[in-house]
């Protein structure tokens, strides 16, 4: 007597298979079963299959729906042979020789999912090893330890890599491609291999993308002579491929690319059952490729984040957090920049009894509009000393600034020099706004701005006009950069010059931080969570006078 | 942002509308760059449709004045709204461009100076 093979096939989840030898198995969903399936038509135990004589009997245990050999209603026990199917509630069960598990007749690839995770050495190590066989085992084990590979800890590289190396130990091809899809729809080549006697350009053919990667459809092209598909692909012609396998790389949400191989054909043409070999990984490897592809972008913007937060630290470094403790004067500021960098800048500078000072804002955002403001501050560092005029400093930071600046870089600034002891402010506007002044009394207003020169970096030899106004005890100066007059609330309107003016009125009285708290305030009430567009400079200076 | 092209007897005439800023700025960089990468040597720039242009968007036309100054072409701004006109104006920008109030007396500009 020879055992049989018994296909388990439920109407949803995994085919098993079941080997019987010798005694009986019973069938059902419940727990009593020796081969429970989870299927609710079927009765607890529902048949039993036992050997009997030389051969095999189906009997039905008294199943509320019946059990039928090849349709046909089983009264009591029914012989079975290989190649019977029984049908059990919505189970069918086919009758298989148990021996056939070893031939490769019986890996076709609609049964690849029973067969895939057998361990090889139940296949090689009984087996008459004709060439089929051979070859069968080599793509078996080819699967197998791609899976095996892929289980661990992979880069996407590695994988794609890999999945080349399975390609060319079991398919033997002369090259090989995989393409991965670009978020902008279109096919990379991620990794490509040939062999050393290959020749002509490696080849990635737009029909072959449009028919594999566009159409989602595994292609087969065993004489490309002979394809009318390709009739018109000169160029695959052309490279003297004739024989080519592709499938695509398909996961759940959709297609992340396509993996192919070539060969000419008088080395190598190749078959069906290399298709299915070339599908069967190019499926495996879907499942991690994009997970992989993900984790990567994933790390490599973790890594950005941090490059970005540190220039933040730094940059925010480089703004004065301590202001000057003299009895002439009070000053405070704030800078909100729109991304974790910006153009924006204040800094002063205290020599003996004149005070320097500057706001600006480069042009742009993030990071080309941070490093600008770097190098601006460090100009007025090096500039700003006692000998110098406020005309001289900016005309000369703008001549370093407008040096190879090909990019059209600039700057707006508002550099200034306050003699603390006599309250005489000179000051210089390079395109930024003027400052606006409050008086003690209440009274506020724009500075008369100077003739306003051009931004700095763009014009080398531009000329800067000095405007003077002296300073009353108790008056506040106040400077900003226009991402305060140009910030927007949802109706897109501006909070505006006019507002500014308003708003700075009715809290320069305050302290010089509380002012500056409250109009930051003001700011983010009048944006009411419209997104800020861009940086968010302001400075305040109340003169005390000489004391 | 939308950019309307034009031709006006070999003048081309650029109109872009809505903001030109940060977001923004790189999309008509990058539309001017192809026009003059074409061959354009006389171009106008109508502004009649831009709302709002911040500092960004100016150096978009610095960088135009700019090649067409290396190109012996010639670039005239034209249109600009008031708020336009007065982020220009206040960068101190107004003296590096050729600015004239219409498209018509653009146009009338480029093809008087030949």
């Amino acid at each position: 007597m020879s055992g049989i093979l018994l296909r388990i096939q439920p109407p949803a989840g995994q085919i098993s298979d079941h080997k019987c030898r010798e005694g009986a198995v019973v069938i059902g969903r419940g727990t009593g079963a020796d081969v429970v399936v989870g299927d609710h038509s079927m009765s607890r135990q529902h048949a039993r299959f036992a050997a009997e004589g030389k051969g095999w009997v189906v009997e039905d245990l008294g199943a509320r729906n019946g059990t039928f050999v090849n349709g046909v209603r089983v009264e009591g026990r029914h012989l079975i042979a290989p190649g019977d199917v029984v049908k059990m509630g919505a189970t069918l069960v086919r009758v298989g020789v148990l021996e056939a598990e070893l031939q490769p007749a019986a890996l076709g690839v609609s049964d690849l999912g029973a067969s895939l995770f057998r361990p090889i050495t139940e296949i090689t190590t009984d087996l008459d090893l004709s060439g089929a066989a051979t070859r069968v085992a080599a793509r078996l084990q080819a699967l197998n330890e791609f899976h095996r590979a892929m289980a661990g800890p992979i880069s996407l590289d590695a994988l794609l890599e890999l999945l080349l190396d399975r390609l060319f130990a079991a398919l033997q091809p002369e090259e090989g491609v995989i393409l991965l899809r670009e978020p902008d729809g279109s096919m990379r080549t991620a990794v490509s291999r040939r062999l050393p006697n290959a020749t002509g350009d490696l080849l990635v053919s737009r029909r072959l993308i449009t028919e594999v990667a566009d159409k989602g459809t595994a292609a087969l092209v065993s004489d490309i002579a002979m394809d009318e598909r390709f009739s018109g692909a000169e160029s695959i012609i052309g490279a003297g491929i004739r024989s080519i396998l592709a499938a695509p790389i398909t996961d759940a949400a959709g297609c992340v690319g396509m993996v192919a191989i070539y060969s000419r054909a008088h080395v190598r043409r190749f078959g069906e059952e290399d298709l299915e070999l070339l599908v069967s990984l190019a499926s495996a490897a879907a499942l991690r490729i994009r997970n992989v592809a993900l984790a990567e972008e994933a790390a490599a913007r973790r890594v950005q984040d941090h490059e970005l937060a540190l220039a933040h630290d730094i940059q925010m470094a480089m703004l004065p957090r301590r202001f000057p403790e003299r009895p002439e004067l009070e000053m405070a500021a704030a800078l909100i920049p729109a991304r974790a960098v910006g153009g924006d800048l204040y800094d002063f500078l205290l020599e003996d009894h004149n005070l320097w000072f500057i706001v600006a804002d480069a042009a742009g955002k993030g990071v080309s509009a941070a490093l600008f403001m770097a190098v601006t501050r460090t100009l007025f560092r090096a500039m700003a000393h006692s000998q110098a005029t406020v005309a001289s400093v900016i005309s000369r930071m703008n001549v370093e600034l407008a040096r190879d600046n090909d990019q059209q870089f600039f700057v707006t600034a508002l550099v200034g020099r306050l003699d603390l002891r006599s309250g005489a402010l000179t000051y210089a506007s390079a395109g930024h706004p003027p400052p606006l002044l409050a008086s003690g009394s209440g009274m506020t207003s724009a500075v008369e701005a100077a003739e306003g020169g051009v931004a700095l970096g763009i014009v080398d030899d531009a000329v800067y006009d000095e405007g003077r106004v002296t300073l009353e005890p108790g008056d506040v100066l106040l400077l900003f950069t226009d991402g305060v007059t140009e910030a927007i609330n949802g109706d897109g309107e501006l909070f505006s010059d006019a507002r500014l003016l308003a708003r700075f009125g009715r809290s320069a009285a305050l302290p010089a931080a509380g002012l500056v708290e409250s109009l930051v305030d003001d700011v983010n009430a009048f944006a009411a969570g419209v997104p800020q567009e861009d940086d968010i400079t302001i400075l305040a200076l109340r003169y005390r006078g000489r004391h | 942002m939308n950019i309307q092209r034009s031709n006006h007897d070999g003048v081309e005439v650029i109109a872009p509308s809505g903001r030109i800023d940060t977001t923004t700025s790189g999309a008509v960089e990058q539309a001017l760059r192809q026009i003059v990468d074409g061959g354009a040597r006389d171009l106008v720039v109508d502004f009649a449709g831009v709302d709002y242009i911040s500092s960004a968007g100016l150096r978009v036309f610095l960088l135009l004045a700019k090649r067409m100054r290396d190109l012996q072409g010639r670039v005239v701004l034209c249109a600009m709204p008031e708020p336009v006109r007065q982020v220009f104006r206040l960068a101190g920008f107004m003296p590096l461009f050729v600015v004239e109030p219409s498209r018509d007396a653009a146009l009338t500009r480029l093809a008087t100076q030949t």
